[in-house]
């Protein structure tokens, strides 16, 4: 069995993990998203393990080493996080007879600084994947495309059916979403994954985490997209970045976003979305270290 | 003046950080004392009239990354 470590609020860690399990087999996720839930009614088929998200953190660092331990996996792959989110997998990983994969997403490089990751993922770990272009790399690594949820084949195109706001943040900044989802006459619904919307909006409006920009990127659809202050990921880089490989339009009031949107509206159909999606490649690499 | 006083308040412009003052008495933040959080009460930083003008790539997101101290990694099973 493979694990995949995806411990993070949000969607995002989740969400890429799915797009991994998706391309394997006999992949376990391991989860303290609060959405879980949602994924899992999504799709169950998925084989989840989920540390409620108000477990304490303690708790949550104890309760995650022991699903490492218990499932023994052939392969530990660990999301974004080297020594684990809460730290708690630093004296685990040498313990453990299984093939270490790092997922480097971009992270804060005070970060890694602080936690002296430079040495310890050339200790730990035998490979180090970057899912995508658009990340900052800071270890020695192999660069795939983007890893997406969806394959090209499985979204629908057609004419794009207008302005799509997407609240995948945190709750405190959903009212943002709302001022501009009121301004703009349309609504914010729940759905999961988000990119099966996105083939189908003009425009979206989100945030500036991995999967929104790499979803609307590969889909060819614009984003008006704010950058939210998160401890790890640096979204502001990430928004300028993806800047140049597609229309992404940065913005920060409400009022300047609901403007924006309305300037990226083109009518007419879009060509389909036919984007490689980086997770074949991955698993690829990855079978390659057994 | 207490000995050894540190200000527990935060100061900044565009960033919070440390006040390192050693009393309150004639803090032009503060304003001796009677702000309890002059960083928070600050109004200024987003009086820019267009945006043209204000540099784009330096956003909240970037002052957050610039004042998350090493003490808040790893410390939080919510983080992202």
């Amino acid at each position: 069995m493979w694990l995949i470590y995806a411990l993070g609020g949000g969607w995002g860690h989740l969400t890429r993990a799915v797009a991994l399990a998706r391309a394997a087999r006999n992949v376990r996720v391991l989860t303290n998203s609060p959405y879980a839930a949602i994924v899992a009614r999504a799709m169950p088929e998925l084989d989840l393990a989920i540390i409620p998200a108000q477990t304490p953190l303690e708790e949550a660092r104890h309760a995650a080493v022991q699903v490492v331990r218990d499932s023994s996996p052939k392969v530990l792959i660990v999301d974004t996080f080297p020594r684990g989110l809460g730290g708690e997998l630093s004296p685990l990983l040498a313990a453990i007879p299984a093939q270490k994969v790092l997922v480097h997403r971009d992270v804060n490089p005070r970060y890694i600084a602080s936690a002296g990751l430079q040495q310890f993922v050339k200790d730990h770990y035998d490979l180090v994947l970057v899912p995508g272009p658009g990340e900052e790399a800071y270890f020695e690594h192999e660069l795939t495309a983007p890893w997406l949820v969806r394959n090209a084949n499985e979204l629908r195109g057609g004419v794009p059916g207008g302005v799509l706001v997407c609240a995948s943040g945190m709750p405190s900044e959903f009212e943002w979403y709302r001022a501009v989802a009121s301004l703009l006459s349309t609504e914010i619904s729940q759905y999961w994954p988000a990119i099966d919307r996105y083939a189908e909006a003009s425009v979206v409006v989100g945030g500036g985490g991995y999967n929104t920009v790499e979803e609307c990127l590969a889909c060819g659809v614009p984003l008006v997209a704010r950058a939210w202050p998160r401890t790890y990921d640096r979204q502001a880089r990430r928004l300028s970045r993806a800047s140049q490989r597609g229309r992404v339009v940065q913005v920060h009031a409400v009022e300047e976003a609901a403007r924006a949107a309305l300037a990226e509206i083109r009518p007419g159909p879009r060509a389909p979305a036919t984007f490689i999606n980086g997770t074949v490649e991955a698993v690829r690499r990855i079978e390659g270290l057994l | 003046m207490t000995p050894g006083w540190k200000c527990p308040r935060r100061v900044g412009f565009l960033f919070p950080h440390e006040c390192f003052r050693t009393t309150p008495v004639g803090c032009p933040d503060c304003n001796n004392g009677q702000v309890q959080d002059p960083f928070v009460s600050r109004s200024d930083r987003y009086g820019y009239p267009d945006y043209d003008i204000f540099p784009m790539d330096f956003t909240e997101a970037d002052g957050a990354d610039l004042v998350a101290t090493s003490e808040e990694f790893e410390s939080d099973m919510s983080g992202s």
